[in-house]
């Protein structure tokens, strides 16, 4: 493993790229720093999912600068690899982004990573922005965000969606009670365990899956209660006996 | 020339329609299908392009003499720029059909090119917007899968026979069907050593080597052996497409079998050797792919594997289908074809006449709408799937 193997392969722009500066480390760094600002906007999009391999403070950094990139799919690259390559030296840059980007959909996911580093500080903007924000997208992301970093009227919105007539916004809004994440809201799932409206094909057209709302609430339930659940999990409809269970989890956490 | 016509009180008069070229186009040149449904939102049909496209739109004189002159001009030339007829004279050629090319520069925007009676300032007779878009792009890993069980080993007859160049040219076709849309699959990954080992048996019917085994249509039972391929040899960020040797189905004679399906939920396609034509092929794919960027989503905002013609097997929610052309030209009507044989059930599932929808005989179109008409809860999809682009990979 070499960097000119990865030379190569971003010269060709080929994908691997990435598992070779996962395998390269810090090593790979030098060689992505100084090709991005001379990339066209498909090698500045491979080069920074391999920053994202690579982590480290000059990963964040450089997909943070990426966030002001002209090309629509070099930023949305950063700002879906910031969800998960981020520090908290992030929270300042990115609340600035939520509230001077110019770029609705990267206020509002700026916003929802904000919440996911748990970014207290950053309270005020995003409440400011969220008067005002005209994206109606970006305006929920930063309430979410809200809702996540403390307990007032915006995760009381969440949680009475979870009761809304329209079982496609139930679906959504069990989403959005795993994105807030609080353990502690996990009984509030229980009546939706009964709820069997389909929602979401997980199949194909030939084939149709119909994933439910209570498949979702499952989900959520072993997404949040950091217990390993007794049977598989993800994409599937789950059984009578398997959703028993799922409600036995949160009896247990209570 | 003159046409008599008798009129009661009042009647529409179409002199002139814009229409996707079918003819043979120079190289380097895109056929877009113009969004004419209607006169609402755009005044008048709209086209896709992308930024710096050269493109080919036909004028047809349907209630005009083949020979009454006419003339083009852009109401923004430093955004979309008239190339054939030359922009000093304007004039369109003869006949029922006339070319018309342009370059779209490089902004995005909507920018109208009109057609002129009599002369080059002429009174305006049509007008169709140019909807210039910037280039998304989606990428993707393809595999060369190979399915078998043990003890047998990866051969070249388990394996699909596409090899990767072939699999690019139907891509670069896939590309071409897209483009009206501003959106291009690209593949930067190629993975040549996968292999589906575990697949489980359906209805008592064993899997064999080379072919996806699938649920009888219709069944409602989950695909596992698809969920299984989408588990193998998975690439993050990217839409998974696996070519294999066949798609059959878990009956006696293995029938119906499939060109291809995907899933929005796996982001992944399966793709199977075939030799029907290439734009069958690539029309295959391009719905598939269609799913996934959730065209047609009824509401444009949840994933629903809907269709053009609202069927009501996939739409619960949806009280009838559609029958009318433009649903047939559209990618996500929900056959391939348009002829009776491609149709099931008895007789066929649609009993309507005529089956040229503009992109010859028995063929269903490549068409992806722009606009958004309020009595449409299937259209918009321009907008759908890029919105779907977006957030594609996002956690």
């Amino acid at each position: 493993m070499t960097t000119q193997l990865l030379e190569d392969q971003l010269n060709h722009l080929n994908g691997e790229a990435r598992d070779t500066a996962r395998k390269l480390g810090r090593e790979a760094l030098p060689v992505l720093l100084k090709r991005y600002p001379v990339e066209a906007p498909r090698g500045r999009a491979l080069v920074l999912e391999c920053l994202a391999e690579v982590k480290g403070e000059e990963a964040v950094q450089a997909l943070l600068r990426a966030l002001l990139d002209p090309d629509p799919d070099v930023w949305r690259t950063a700002l879906d690899l910031l969800h998960t390559t981020n520090s908290p030296a992030a929270i300042e840059p990115l609340t600035t982004q939520v509230s001077y980007s110019l770029q609705a959909r990267v206020r509002g996911e700026a916003a929802r990573i904000l919440g996911k580093l748990g970014a207290v500080s950053s309270l005020p903007a995003l409440k400011k922005q969220a008067g005002i924000e005209p994206d109606p997208n970006s305006a929920r992301g930063i309430r979410l965000a809200i809702a996540r970093l403390e307990d007032g009227p915006e995760r009381i919105q969440v949680l009475k969606r979870l009761e809304d007539p329209d079982p496609k916004i139930r679906y959504q809004a069990i989403g959005d009670l795993e994105y807030i994440n609080d353990p502690k809201l996990l009984p509030r799932l229980i009546p939706l365990l009964g709820d069997e409206e389909g929602v979401v094909n997980i199949g194909q057209e030939m084939w149709p899956v119909w994933h439910r709302v209570c498949d979702r609430a499952v989900d959520a339930i072993a997404a949040l209660s950091g217990k390993p659940m007794p049977f598989p999990v993800g994409k599937r409809n789950y059984a009578k006996d398997e959703i028993q269970k799922a409600r036995q989890i949160i009896a247990q956490l209570r | 020339m003159y046409y008599p016509m008798e009129i009661y009180k009042w009647e529409r008069v179409v002199p002139v329609w814009f229409t996707r070229c079918i003819g043979q186009l120079p190289a380097g040149t895109y056929a877009p299908d113009p969004d004419d449904r209607g006169f609402t939102v755009y005044s008048g049909p709209v086209v896709g392009v992308c930024r710096g496209d050269l493109a080919r739109i036909d004028l047809r004189r349907e209630e005009l003499d083949s020979a009454a002159p006419l003339f083009v001009t852009s109401v923004s030339p430093d955004k979309v720029a008239i190339v054939h007829p030359s922009p000093d004279s304007g004039q369109l050629t003869t006949g029922y059909r006339a070319n018309i090319d342009f370059r779209a520069a490089g902004i995005d925007g909507d920018f109208k090119i009109q057609v002129h009676a009599q002369k080059l300032d002429g009174p305006i007779i049509a007008e169709l917007t140019v909807h210039v878009s910037t280039l998304l792009t989606i990428l993707c890993a393809v595999h060369r899968t190979a399915i078998f069980s043990s003890p047998s080993t990866r051969t070249a007859a388990n394996t699909t026979s596409r090899s990767f160049g072939n699999i690019d040219t139907l891509i670069t076709e896939v590309n071409r069907q897209w483009r009206p849309c501003g959106i291009e699959f690209a593949v930067d990954t190629r993975k040549d050593d996968t292999n589906l080992t575990n697949q489980v048996s359906r209805n008592g019917i064993e899997p064999t080597d080379g072919a996806l085994l699938c649920p009888v249509y219709g069944s409602h039972e989950a695909n596992e052996n698809f969920t299984r391929l989408m588990a193998t040899d998975r690439v993050d960020r990217r839409l998974n497409i696996h070519f294999v040797r066949q798609i059959r189905t878990a009956s006696a004679n293995g029938e119906p079998s499939y060109i291809g399906f995907g899933s929005s939920a796996e982001k992944g396609l399966a793709v199977s050797d075939t030799d029907t034509d290439l734009e069958t092929q690539a029309h295959t794919l391009s719905h598939e792919l269609g799913h996934i960027l959730n065209l047609s989503g009824v509401g444009h905002s949840v994933r629903e594997d809907a269709h053009s013609d609202d069927d009501p097997q996939w739409n619960t929610s949806v009280p009838a289908r559609r029958h009318d052309l433009w649903t047939r030209r559209r990618l996500m009507y929900y056959m391939v074809g348009l002829d009776a044989a491609d149709r099931t059930g008895p007789g066929g599932r649609y009993s309507f006449d005529g089956t040229d929808a503009g992109y010859g005989e028995g063929r269903s179109g490549h068409m992806i709408t722009i606009k958004n008409l309020t009595q449409d809860a299937t259209d918009n999809e321009y907008t759908d799937a890029r919105n779907r682009q977006a957030t594609l990979f996002t956690p």
